[in-house]
């Protein structure tokens, strides 16, 4: 199978006053068609950087390397012009905090009717909208329509934001941390909502969180991301059941329902990430050679991947 | 320790008819010393409304509120500030607990300011106490917020109310901000903390696993008023209210 969408290699570095930093180091992964990915890691691992390369969304001071292969273009050669079609028609990014995602002062269906103006052919487009309205779980589709940000709950401007990145009918959307700051029942309407999405329409979704417990409801395959590097690539069950790299490991033991066991130590400073494998300070399995040399991206089972000198085939 | 007897906090809206609406409604609860007590419910569900009440820093509009037998919003001044001192919040958002302009440890000297009788002898000495309780280097109280991250500003939040020894702390989601290996961290030295200086806990927080995790007793709120108290095993095992059943059920949820 083809991958629809390929991170081929991406870095991508920051200039700072403190220096260069560099968020992402020498990413690749696959994403294919109809599937459901995570990407989950601790604050500065880099995620959101990584999802917002595909859509050349970075600030101004980022400088990316690599390629980012979608339906076999480079999305990273494209210019401005070329890369509005791209944007919300082909990929469409289900942005952070959707408190500030919305404008406050225009009502629901103004801006969800942005999202689909590029659809000449729709004719009935209330209908259309209020039918994805209803896809999510809104009871008076019609009723929200003519609604104000302000009227609405955090949980129900997150599922409006997923519908304004899926009504354009992308093949890809990118979902960055759909779920935070948001309560349990929030958070199990938005889960759903993402979901329902994503099987009707065979959409591909990237899906970029903390939270395990979404990853583990929501995703076919997850990465786990650490200091910017990609650490491991697994699917969902799997990853739960035997993590292939100690990071995880210890990211899954610190979950409330697994005993509450800290990691040891404190997450890298980025302008100075460790040597070698970026977690061996914290890593109760790291040798000498963990600290000196970078453990390659090893295949270690069926779609099985880890960074990490355990699963190495010389070990 | 704390009593709070049938606290309600109106909000009045309309610009031309006034209405009036309930965000707590004739609530009561009490916590015993020791123990930590867990509140949960939904967004909305008035949470941090009755945890601002139970500590002084919003007068009810109907009730009362009794910590180790003062009424906290009918004792003198002097009783009062000795109050302010025994209790203490920790908030949700580390980006907003501390004065951007301010070093850290300008922050956390605040206390001394604001309560000269704590100052015993050396500053430094007792700031170094704190600073080892929860785990960080002193040397970092030079920079400024914005140069450390969420869990390191959570644990100077929790050092600063340490110094002025307080007796009860409420929590308010101190951990919904941060990363799951951070908030393992942040939690186990809560309780360990707790156990040393023998610490009370209000715990509020949406997860229902850490509620579960941190607490003895928990509490679960709906529309302004606790629907449901019991142990916390109980809660999550055997709710009896539908709320709560369904709020665990919301929580739990894993079929694919």
């Amino acid at each position: 199978m083809k991958p629809l969408l390929s991170f081929e290699h991406i870095s991508c570095y920051f200039s700072t006053s403190f220096g260069e930093l560099q968020a992402v180091r020498d990413v690749s992964l696959d994403l294919y068609e109809g599937e459901i990915f995570g990407l989950i890691g601790e604050t500065g691992s880099g995620k959101s950087v990584l999802g917002l390369t595909a859509l050349q969304l970075l600030p101004a001071n980022a400088r990316v390397t690599g390629e980012v292969r979608f339906e076999n273009k480079s999305l990273l050669q494209l210019s401005e012009k070329e890369m509005r079609h791209v944007r919300g028609k082909k990929i469409a990014l289900i942005p952070q905090n959707p408190a500030s995602s919305l404008n406050p002062v225009l009502k629901i269906r103004t801006q969800l009717r942005e999202a689909v103006r590029h659809q000449k052919e729709l004719k009935d487009k209330d209908g259309y909208l209020a039918s994805w309205l209803q896809a999510v779980s809104f009871s008076y589709p019609i009723k929200l329509l003519q609604s104000y940000p302000f009227q609405l709950s955090g949980g129900m401007k997150q599922r409006i934001l997923t519908i304004m990145g899926a009504a354009g009918q992308p093949k890809l959307l990118i979902a960055d941390e759909p779920t935070k700051g948001l309560d349990a029942p929030a958070r199990h309407d938005v889960v759903e909502a993402l979901r329902n999405v994503c099987r009707q329409t065979g959409t591909t979704l990237l899906v970029i969180t903390h939270d395990l417990h979404v990853a583990q409801i929501l995703c076919d395959r997850i990465g786990v991301m650490y200091a910017g590097r990609l650490v491991e690539s697994n699917d969902t069950d799997s990853l739960f059941a035997t993590p292939g790299h100690p990071y995880t490991e210890a990211l899954l033991l610190a979950r409330p329902t697994a005993g509450m066991k800290p990691m040891a130590g404190d997450s890298p400073n980025l302008l100075q990430v460790p040597s070698g494998c970026a977690f061996h300070p914290r890593c109760s399995y790291a040798s000498e050679m963990c600290v000196e040399q970078l453990p390659p991206w090893t295949e270690y089972g069926q779609k099985k991947y880890a960074r990490c000198f355990l699963h190495a085939p010389s070990t | 320790m704390l009593q709070v007897h049938n606290v309600s906090k109106y909000i009045e809206y309309g610009l031309v008819r006034k209405r009036k609406k309930a965000i707590v409604n004739n609530t009561s609860f009490s916590i015993q010393a020791g123990e930590t007590f867990g509140l949960i419910g939904e967004s909305g569900s008035g949470k941090t409304t009755l945890s601002r009440m139970a500590i002084g820093l919003l007068r009810p509009d109907e009730g009362a509120v009794e910590f180790a037998g003062y009424d906290l919003y009918s004792a003198s001044r002097g009783d009062s500030k000795l109050l302010r001192q025994k209790m203490q919040m920790i908030f949700q958002h580390p980006d907003t607990a501390c004065n951007p302009r301010k070093t850290l440890l300008q922050s956390i000297m605040e206390p001394f300011v604001l309560h000269p009788t704590l100052r015993k002898g050396d500053d430094h000495e007792q700031i170094e106490e704190v600073m080892n309780m929860v785990g960080l280097q002193p040397e970092l109280l030079r920079r400024y917020p914005y140069q450390v991250s969420g869990g390191q500003i959570q644990r100077i939040v929790l050092a600063r109310a340490l110094l002025m020894n307080p007796e009860f702390i409420v929590l308010d989601e101190p951990t919904s901000m941060l990363d799951v290996s951070v908030q393992a961290q942040i939690l186990r030295l809560l309780k360990h903390i707790q156990k040393q200086r023998k610490m009370t806990y209000l715990f509020i927080s949406h997860d229902l696993d850490v509620v579960n995790w941190m607490s003895d007793r928990v509490a679960v709120m709906k529309d302004g008023e606790i629907v449901e108290t019991g142990t916390s095993n109980k809660i999550m095992k055997h709710p009896t209210h539908p709320y709560t059943q369904k709020l665990v059920q919301a929580f739990l949820y894993t079929d694919r």
